[in-house]
Order: C-alpha cells, then structure tokens, then sequence
C-alpha cells in the first residue's frame, strides 16, 4: 500500500482557525503521508505550520455553497478549524486525513522516517534499560540478581528481556512462577528502598481460578522477597481491584493468593477505577473544559460529575499506602490488579516518586517511565491509539498514563521545589504518548518494539528532549534537591484540575505560570550575577 | 476515650496570662483538656482556659519551647491560643456525646465545650476534669461576653485605648490616606486628575448635613451646595475615582421611596431631574446607571451562602472531614460562594468596560451605598488603578470606599452582637474578589494573599478602631463623648499599623517578591508611554458589529427611540444582549493580549478559574496541609534567592546597605522550608512533622496485627498499626 492511494487531493487553498489566542493563518494547504501541512504563501512572514496526521483525533466536515469546513480535534486536546476553497476538495482532504490518521501499521507510521538534524539513530536508547536499575540495587543490597530467564520473551511476552528478581530464586523457578501468573508476569523487582531496607515488587494476578490451585515455586518467590528484606519484615500485597472484583476474578481463572500458602504477606485492596469507566471520566471532563462558558456552579458539579479528580485522588493514596508501608511499617509492598499492566504501574511509580529523591531529578524521572511504564509493558499502543475526541467505540482505550501524569503534575503543584522537571516535560509526555515522531511509546512491549526494530529505526524521545534547546521549557527552574519523602495532601480541597493540560488551547496558561517568566528571569539574574563576579560565589556555601 | 496523658503533666507549670493594656481578667477554668485535632485519638494538652474582656486564652502546660520563634508566623496581640470575643462565632456544648449549640441562661453544663471561630479554627476544651464551679464560671462567662448584646461604649477598643495612651509611638499613619481632611480628597483628585470637572467640598464638616457620609466628599463641580444638605445626602452624586480618560465612577444613595406623600415625591423627583441634568450637561460624559439594590446580588443571599460555605471548613473532626470530602465538589457548588464572586467580578469587569472602552461615567446606586457600593466600586478601581495595587494604594482605597464610604461594619461584622440579621461578610467577599485577582495576577500585586488573610483576621481585634464602627460620625461622636470624661484625646490605633500586630521580619510575608515594580521613566517617556497604554486598551466600539440575536421589531424599536430621543440617551437603554455583547469583545481582547501588570487588570471569570482561597479557609485543617510544599516553598526559596541575588548585587555595586537589610531578614522565618506546610504561616502542624495523613474514604480505626489478618478480605487499610 502507498500513502499515495490514501491521498484524493494533495493540495487546496485554506484559512486555518487556531482559537482564541492565535491568529488565522491563511495559505496553501497540503497533505502528505503524515502531515498536513500550510504555507502562508510568499508575502507572508509566518513560518510553515505542521501538523503530525497521527494526532487527529477526530474529524467533523462541514460544506456550505463552495467551501467546506473541516474541524480537527487532535489528541492533545487541541481544536483546529480549517477552512477550505472547493467543496469536492474539501471532501477529498477531509477523507484522506481519516484514512491516513488512522493507519494501524506500525513501520509504516512517522518515526520510521523521521530523521532531525542533530540526532543520531541509536542515541538514549541503551540509556534505561533494567541494568542500569540493577547496577544500583547492587551497590544497595545483595539479595537481588539480574535475570535473563526473559531472553527471548518466552516466558514473559510483556517483560523486558532482563528482570530483578531475588537472587535465591533461580530461573526453572521463574518461569513456573510465570505460568501461574496472568500473562506470565510473575514477581519482579520494582524498587528498592534503601533506608528502610524494603522492597516494592509488582506482578499480575495469580491463576488460582476457582479451584484455588497454588503455585510452590510463586509462594518460594514471595518468600525470599521478605527474606531479602530487612530482617523481620512483614509483606503487604495491594491489589488495585476492590475485594468483590478480586473473588470474581476467580471465576475467570484470576484471583487472589490464598492466606494460607503465602505466609508473612497481608492482602490490602484499593480499588482504583481502570479501562472504559476512566476512559469515559476523561472524556467527560474534557467535554466540560470544552464548553467554559457557564457559571462556576454548574462547572462545579460537571467537575465532580466526571470524578477525574476522585481517581487522581485514588491513585495518589493507593501510592501513598505503598509509600508508607515501606517507609513507616518497614514492609514489603507487592502491588497487582488483575493484568498489573495499568493501575499496578501507576502506583509502584507514583510510590517510588514519593520516597525516591533520584526519581525526582530530570534524568531520573526519564529513567522512571522508561523502566516502570514502557519497558514494564504498559500497552501504549492499546491504550493512547484514541483521546478524548475520539467518535469511534473505545474498546482498550483508557488515560492511565495520562492519569500518572496528573498525579506526578499534583506532586509538582504541592512541591514546587522538589522535582528537577517542570510541567513542560510532563505536557510533552502526554502528546508523545498519544502521538509522536519518535518511537519511545510505539507498540505495547519490548518484543514488539523488538519485532519492529523500533530501537535501531527510530529516534529515542529521550534523546530529543535531552537537546539543550528544550531544557528551559522543560526544567524546573526552582528546583532544589530535596532527601525526604514527599507526602501529598490528597484530598479534593488540596486536589486542582491541572490547566495547563486540560485548558491549554481554551485559555493563556495557568495565571499562576505567569509568574513562572518572573522566577525565570530571577534565577537568570542570580546567575547573572553570579557569572559576573566569580569571587562573591566562591564565598557562597556560607548561605 | 482514651487520654493519653500522665499525671505528671497534670500538675500545673506557670503559665503567665499576657493582658493587653485595659485588659481585665473575668473568669478561668483549671484542668481544662484542649484536645489537638487528630483523627481517631483524642490526645490533648492540660490548662488553664480564661476569659476576659477582650478575648478567650487557653493557657497550656505543655512545654512552649514548641512554639518555635524562629518559624512561627507570630501575631503580637493574638496568641496561638487566643480567640478574641468578637472572633467567636458559635459555641457549642456537648452532653453525652450530644452536640448542641449553647447560649443564654443553662440549666446543665456540658462537659466538652466546642468554639467555632470566624477565622474558622475550632478549638475543642474538655471539661469533665475541671472543677463544677469553675466550669459554671467560665461557660457561663464565655457565654455572657460573646453572645450577649453589647453597648458601643462597653468595646474594648476604648479601654484599651484609655490605657494604652503613651504607647502609640510610631506613626499609626503609615502614609496610608485616611481621606479624614480636605486635602486628602483634593490629592486624590489630583492623582486621578478629577480636579477639571470635580471639586472636594467641606460642607459637611461636623456632619451638619449628614450623618451617614463622611466630614469631606467630592461631587461634581457645577452642583449647588444647598442641594447637598436637601435630602440628608441621598440623591447626590458622589465621586469615587476619575478614569484616565476623565470618565468617573460615582455613587449615589437612592431617596427615600415614599409612596404615600405626593408632594415630597414629586419634590425628589425635580430635585433628582436637577441633579441628572447637571451630571449629563457637557463636560461630563453620558452617564449610565448601575443600580445596585435591584438587579444584582442581594445582602441576603451574600448571607446565606457564606453562612453555607463556611460550614465546610468548620470541621469537628477528621471523620467528619473525610466524610465530607467525597461531596467536596457538590457542597462547595450548592453554598455558590463561588458563583457569588463571580458575579462580583463580572459586575465590576462591566463597569471597567463602561469607562473604559465606551468612555461613559458610571454612576452606582444604592439603598445607602455603603455595601455593595463600596464592594464593586473598590473592585472597579483594583482592577483600573495600579495604584490600589500598591499596598499603601490599597489601604487607601479601603480607607476611602470602605470606611470613609460608611459601611457599617459594626453591623455587618455583628460585633455588638445586636442582630443576626444584619452580619453580612460583605467586606470579606471584596478581599475574596481581590485575592481572586492576586491569585490570578501575582506579579501586579505588592501584597501576598498572607496579606488578605490577617487583613481578613483584623475584623476581629477590637483594639483597632478601623473595623469598629458604622461610619465616620459614630467614631468621631464617640471619641468626643469620652473626651469629655477625660482630658486627653483617645487614640485609637489603625489597623495599617501593621507593627502593632508583626515584627518587621513577620510583616516580609505581607510583601509579594513576586511584584513587578513600575519602571521608573523620565517625565516625557511617561507621557508616551500613556498614551500608547490608552491606545491600546480602548477597543472599538460594538456600534460597528451588528447583534445577531436581535429581531426585526428590536432593530426598528431602536431606529425609533435613537431618533426620538437622540443618540445620547438611546445609549442609556441598551438592550441586553448589546451589553453582552460589549462585554465579551471586552473580555476576550483584553485577555487575548499580553498583561500590562501596571495596567487595566482583569480577572479570568470562567469555571474553573474561580478558586477557594485556601490560605483562610482551609488552613487550620491539618488534613490539608502539605508538609514542605506548596506556596510556601516556592515563596521561601525566591525570598532566598532574591535575597542572593541583592547581595551580590550590593556587593558588585560596593553601595551601602539600603532597604537589603530587612529582606534579609526574611527567609530567617522561611528557613528549613522543608518543614513548612503549605499553608504557612498558618499551619498548626509543625507538631507533628512526620507523620503521613493517610487519606481514606470511611477510615476505620485499625486494631492490632491479628485484626488485619482476621479482616483480611474486607476493605482494610494500613493506618496506624
């Protein structure tokens, strides 16, 4: 198949609405294999507008007498209008960026084409992998090893080809481990938290089924976590399903682990809303962001009505929970739902951003997603293939990592100093993971990236954002290192919508980011006059 | 219940009482328990509990070295454990586990006292282990002096200020304009240059024609000084504040209706037809009126919902807290507190838009224009006027719109505790809009939200004479009443006299380091500078853009009435939808363009935009607090470097030491940021630094580790094991 096929009219005359803020823009347009594309024309000074075909979300026509009207909502939330001479080109345009947008083919898509100046094929993407994780466990404790029972994806479709695992337990265990675990994702290693000498791990449900089988070698696993531990340490497991959904499981071959085979561990539930229902909260809400012009009260209650801020809330403590388990009761915390590829994940790495200060640095953090999201198997490609706008019937559509962002933008909102990234990151995270011309968030594991050779045939988001150029939209500038844990106040009082996502393209930026160009220019200042008098901040320690 | 405390602490230390000056002792209580509010435990501290004449003091056992001087946020009148007796809202007595509110004459004491306060802390003293007698004593006590109607003379106000004579040292002044002389009137008319068409008259010097307005006004030039003193200063058009285009903003209290006698009607009628004729003659500008008591907010229903919104934060404890917190959202849209400043600010945005964009004077009309008056023209003016943006220019403006603008505040604060009816949070609804604005705004503000917030708390100390009176006759009257007893004048102090309240270090926190200071230009850029602000701000007209919604009748009424009645006064009879329409092109091009922080201002109306001002009212919840986080953290650190980047400055520059010495001062209170809650310098927390707050919805209290297994397949949580 060639993009060509897909494209009836390459080229019409346009007026592009932007909203509010910008002005229209008027020029030629044009539609490639994967953007769609206006030039001003000659005589104008703006520069080319681009726009990735991937990130529409939806598309409404519209034709009057000898125009039509094409509406766009990408997957960033933001709504375009085009304006387009010639109705039957109209037509043409509108039903090319439908079939193009929405290609399923993987190789065929963007970042296997994309290639920027300055970067080279190959750069960051050896920069998270689960080694690099080990080689600090190590350095902190000696009862975890580095396994490639996974080499060849054999035993864990969804797992990386490296996972850490208690060093006691040896690899024929691991794998009979997995096949007692949904998706044979059996007990790894999450986090390690040194002060308390505990451990997070996470793992999918166990397939006790109704007959309530057991597994010796799972039990064996668990066991030598809280053997590794600080001694006397006591387990928690989180399931992130309520205690009813869990028992149902059991009908369906899921379930829980049986008290009795799994001693020292105690079960905990918190159930936190995943798939269609939260998909349908984030519709809703971005319904209600979309249509601003009503009074604060019926705003309110749409702002409870889609409960975006109760699963927030819910994930924030269910993340706490972990946290505190380990930190205050010294415990080993194992988190699952039921495929412990979405809601598990979200809370092993909102605990880890609570306890660990090296997660909340601008490296760290990359290397957070990199390994607790997109090496851990979170299925993007499932996931993020739809936003908000999206007409077609959500069917493994659902804003997890979107929520994850949210919380992490929370944490940032309550702990202004304590994360080395600012909102900027987290804002291109959410358009990367949706739509992108790099190939971090292609496919939904590490053996389909494998597959598709997405390592060696595509750029690393990473090394994009990593650029000097990006840093200052990305970085926190009031950043300071920061030891201790960061308990949030998650309750609604302390909960905010977070703006700068969901009404980005409907209004200015948060009032409060205005202020954000005065601490810039402060922080630039000191450097200022740092620089130009390098004596003074010789004696600057003395603080 | 369980009570965690020994014996040992029972036995009581020392602890002084601090009397202001004046401040008499009435009643106390020994071995009163104040609980520390905590979810499941019931832990607290022994003391004293004493009432005087000017507040309610516990008096704890409990080690004050707690009371860490270097990062409290101190008030020098009112302690940790003070509640001035004006600050109390509602008492109320629990018997038997039974909560009841208390008041008047009792029959049975309760054994655990429950004090809500109008800055909404809530304090819980438990009594089962006082003595019978002292327990009558003090309920009754604390019952009597809060409750009870109250004389104007009986305010402690004039005890304090009969005692405390020799003490006011510093200038109460703090150049702040009081607009108590003639001269700060015609300042102030020089400052907006309103001095061409309006003129500060002295007529009602010892308030000979009135009682309700102030000794010195300004109206506009041409009107009689007879018709001033018709109508006991009803019907005359005040002036507030000139625009830079000459457009003024007035306000008017509306006659007396009188519907019975015909000839005093028909003589308010011509006297009024006079007045308008004056005011619409050139060289004034058409003026549209805005009256206030038909279709806009009522006093009532101001009333009602902050009697609502308050309830959500006057919380017993954490079950109730988490209990109410599932419905966060719907219980603060049903108190419509927020819908109320809302439409608050849109009013005063419509007004903006009047005088600014379609050059018309304004002129407000109210019942007795001193409260919702007072509330939008302020906000008019904070909005228009960068200089009510300034601190000083700020206080002004409350000293010229509020005080000198006669809104009872003794009334709508209930300090004599004379009628419910009249306690309407009018004032404390203007600083919510502003600090709406300050929230949205921040580098346009030379104040911080801590400003708003001890300004807010100021109501209720009743040593400043500022909030504590009806009008500027009633303080005047008083003060002459008690010079006759004695020789020397009384000095009532003024609330802008904020070293009375914080030390210098204490008041860094009121200044925002955030505020982007005026550039300073030399005269002729200042001029250009003017002028292009003017161009820029003054839109088109709406003439040239044709209502849509309009219908052909509407369109050919219009023709009719601009022809009949001239272009003039068809203005005057927009149809709604017009006024609509003026705003939003208003709105939205204001907002589409990049903020001139020493500009016209205008707040974000939409939703989402109008915030709960968590500072006041949420920062006595230990729930809500974020440990090392928040505002705080963020304000400590630019402090700090600020603080840095001056130093080094100074040192570059080898310039003496200026005004670099107090804002080094500074981040001594903000040090250890990491210890700070977000709500400093509010937060109760610091005692118990550590602690995580686990959120649950329907907490249960956790026995040992056997119950967690028992329980294992129900809900359970970690919590305290």
């Amino acid at each position: 198949m060639e993009f060509s096929d897909l494209i009836r009219t390459g080229r019409a005359q346009a007026k592009l609405l932007r909203g509010p803020e910008a002005p229209p823009l008027r020029g030629t347009l044009c539609l490639t294999g994967h953007h769609l594309l206006l030039s001003p024309g000659p005589q104008a000074t703006s520069e080319l507008w681009l726009l990735l075909l991937r990130s529409v979300d939806s598309i409404e026509k519209r034709v009057a007498s000898d125009s039509g009207t094409i509406t766009l909502r990408c997957k960033d939330l933001r709504v375009l209008q085009l304006e387009i001479e010639g109705v039957e080109a109209s037509l043409d345009i509108a039903r090319s960026i439908e079939a193009l947008s929405s290609l399923e083919s993987v190789i065929t898509s963007f970042p296997f084409f994309y290639r920027p100046k300055g970067l080279r094929l190959g750069d960051a993407w050896h920069f998270h992998p689960p080694e690099r994780y080990y080689k600090r466990v190590a350095r902190e404790t000696n009862a975890w090893r580095l396994s490639e029972v996974n080499e060849d994806f054999s035993v864990c479709p969804s797992y990386p080809r490296a996972v850490i695992v208690p060093r006691s337990v040896d690899d024929g265990a691991l794998a009979r481990s997995a096949r007692f675990r949904q998706g044979g994702r059996f007990p790894v290693l999450s986090y390690h938290h040194a002060p308390s000498g505990t451990v997070l791990v996470r793992s999918s449900q166990p397939l006790t089924g109704p007959q309530k089988r057991r597994c010796a070698e799972d039990e064996e696993l668990l066991r030598a976590v809280l053997a590794g531990a600080r001694p006397g340490a006591r387990g928690f497991i989180v399931d992130t399903r309520s205690s009813q959904a869990a028992k149902q499981a059991r009908m369906t071959g899921g379930g829980t682990e049986a008290k009795a085979a799994y001693p020292g561990w105690k079960r905990l539930h918190r159930p936190l809303e995943r798939g269609q229902p939260l998909q349908e909260s984030f519709v809703r809400l971005v319904e209600a962001c979309g249509d601003l012009q009503q009074s604060t009260d019926s705003w309110l209650r749409r702002l409870e009505g889609c409960c975006w801020l109760a699963h927030v809330k819910e994930a924030l403590s269910a993340a706490c929970l972990a946290a505190q388990g380990m930190e205050r009761e010294g415990a080993c915390i194992l988190v699952h739902g039921a495929e412990g590829t979405d809601s598990t994940l979200l809370v092993t790495s909102l605990a880890q951003l609570i306890l660990d200060p090296l997660s909340r640095t601008m490296a760290g953090f990359q290397e957070l997603v990199e390994r607790e999201w997109i090496q851990a198997g979170h299925p993007f490609q499932l996931r993020c293939a739809h936003s908000a706008f999206s007409h077609a019937r959500p069917k493994h559509e659902a804003p997890t990592f979107l929520l994850f962002l949210d919380c992490v933008w929370q944490l940032g909102r309550q702990f202004p100093l304590s994360l080395e990234f600012g909102e900027g990151l987290l804002l291109a995270l959410f358009e990367h993971a949706y739509a992108s011309p790099f190939g971090t968030f292609l496919c939904n594991s590490e053996k389909e990236r494998c597959l598709c050779e997405v390592r060696t045939r595509t750029h690393s988001l990473w090394s994009g954002l990593n650029q000097p150029k990006e840093q200052r939209k990305l970085r926190n500038p009031l950043y300071a290192p920061n030891p201790l844990a960061i308990w949030p106040s998650v309750e609604l009082q302390s909960l905010r919508l977070w703006q700068g996502l969901f009404l980005r393209w409907i209004r200015p930026p948060e009032p409060s980011e205005v202020a954000w160009e005065k601490v810039w220019q402060i922080v630039t200042d000191k450097e200022k006059t740092k620089l130009s008098q390098p004596t003074v901040s010789a004696s600057e320690p003395q603080l | 219940m369980e009570i965690h405390t020994n014996e040992k602490e029972v036995t009581e230390k020392e602890v002084t009482l601090h009397l202001l000056p004046g401040e008499q002792l009435l009643c106390e209580a020994s071995t009163v328990l104040k609980y520390v509010q905590e979810d499941s435990c019931q832990r607290g501290i022994y003391g004293k509990l004493v009432c005087t004449d000017f507040k309610i003091a516990f008096l704890g056992d409990d080690d004050s070295a707690l009371d860490n001087d270097e990062t409290q946020f101190k008030n020098k009148v009112i302690g940790e454990n003070d509640i001035t007796l004006h600050c109390v809202d509602q008492i109320y007595g629990v018997f038997d586990e039974k909560k009841k509110t208390l008041f008047g004459q009792l029959k049975k004491y309760p054994e655990k006292l429950i004090i809500h306060c109008k800055d909404l802390r809530v304090f819980h003293f438990c009594l089962r282990y006082t003595k019978e007698e002292e327990v009558k004593r003090i309920v009754s006590g604390i019952i009597h002096h809060t409750q009870a109607p109250k004389l104007l003379k009986r305010l402690f106000l004039f005890s304090y200020a009969a005692a405390a004579q020799n003490h006011a040292a510093t200038d109460p002044r703090n150049h702040t304009v009081m607009f108590d002389t003639l001269k700060d009137w015609c300042w102030e008319l020089e400052r907006t240059k309103g001095s061409v068409k309006y003129k500060a008259v002295s007529v009602n010097e010892g308030y000979k024609v009135c009682e309700r307005l102030p000794a010195y006004f300004v109206v506009p030039t041409p009107l009689p000084e007879e018709d001033l003193s018709r109508f006991q200063g009803h019907g005359i058009p005040l002036w507030c504040w000139s625009c830079h285009n000459g457009c003024a903003l007035l306000k008017m209290s509306a006659l007396p209706k009188k519907e019975q006698d015909d000839g005093l009607s028909q003589m308010q009628k011509s006297f009024l037809d006079g007045i308008y004729k004056t005011i619409h003659r050139p060289p004034y500008e058409i003026v549209k009126t805005e009256d206030l008591s038909s279709n806009f907010l009522s006093l009532q229903d101001i009333q009602t919902a902050y009697s609502k919104f308050k309830q959500l934060f006057l919380i017993d404890n954490s079950t109730e807290f988490w209990d109410t917190d599932i419905k966060w959202f719907s219980l603060l849209e049903s108190s419509s507190w927020l819908d109320i400043i809302r439409r608050c600010l849109k009013k005063a945005i419509e007004i903006t838009e009047c005088l600014e964009a379609q050059n018309v004077n304004v002129l407000l009309l109210e019942e007795n224009a001193s409260d919702l008056c007072c509330l939008v023209s302020s906000l008019v003016q904070v909005m228009m006027d960068p200089h009510c943006r300034t601190r000083i220019g700020f206080q002004s403006l409350v000293q010229k719109e509020w005080i000198m603008g006669g809104h009872s505040f003794l009334d709508r604060c209930n300090h004599l505790r004379q009628s419910d009816k009249e306690e309407v949070p009018v004032f404390l609804l203007f600083l919510d809009c502003v600090w709406q604005l300050v929230h949205q705004h921040p580098p346009a503000f030379d104040f911080t939200e801590t400003y708003l917030t001890v300004l807010s708390d100021s109501l209720y100390i009743p040593i400043f004479s500022t909030f504590f009176f009806n009008s500027p006759h009633q303080k005047d009257n008083v003060g002459r009443e008690s010079q006759d007893t004695q020789s020397k004048p009384l000095n009532l102090l003024t609330v802008w006299d904020w070293s009375v309240q914080f030390e210098p270090k204490a008041q860094m926190l009121l200044k925002n380091p955030l505020y982007v200071e005026k550039p300073k230009l030399d005269k002729g850029q200042r001029k250009g500078m003017r002028f292009k602000h003017q161009r820029q701000l003054s839109l088109p007209l709406t003439q040239s853009k044709s209502s849509p919604k309009r219908g052909f009748f509407r369109e050919e009424t219009d023709h009719l009435i601009k022809n009949l009645l001239g272009k003039r006064i068809s203005k005057l009879i927009n149809s709604s939808d017009e006024l609509h329409d003026n705003f939003r092109e208003f709105y939205d091009s204001w907002h589409s363009k990049p903020t001139d922080y020493h500009g016209l201002l205008l707040p974000h109306i939409e939703g989402p935009e109008i915030k709960v001002w968590a500072q006041r009212y949420l920062r006595w919840i230990p729930e809500a607090q974020i440990l090392g986080g928040g505002r705080a953290a963020t304000v400590s650190k630019l402090l700090e470097m600020m603080e840095e980047v001056e130093r080094l400055q100074e040192k570059i520059d080898a310039r003496p030491h200026g005004q670099g010495a107090l804002l080094a001062e500074a981040p001594l209170l903000l040090r250890g940021s990491a210890r700070l809650s977000a709500l400093f310098p509010f937060a109760l927390l610091q005692r118990h630094p550590s602690k995580p707050v686990l959120p649950t919805s329907g907490w249960k209290a956790l026995g040992d580790e056997e119950d967690l297994a028992k329980r294992e397949d129900e809900f359970v949580d970690l919590g305290d094991v």
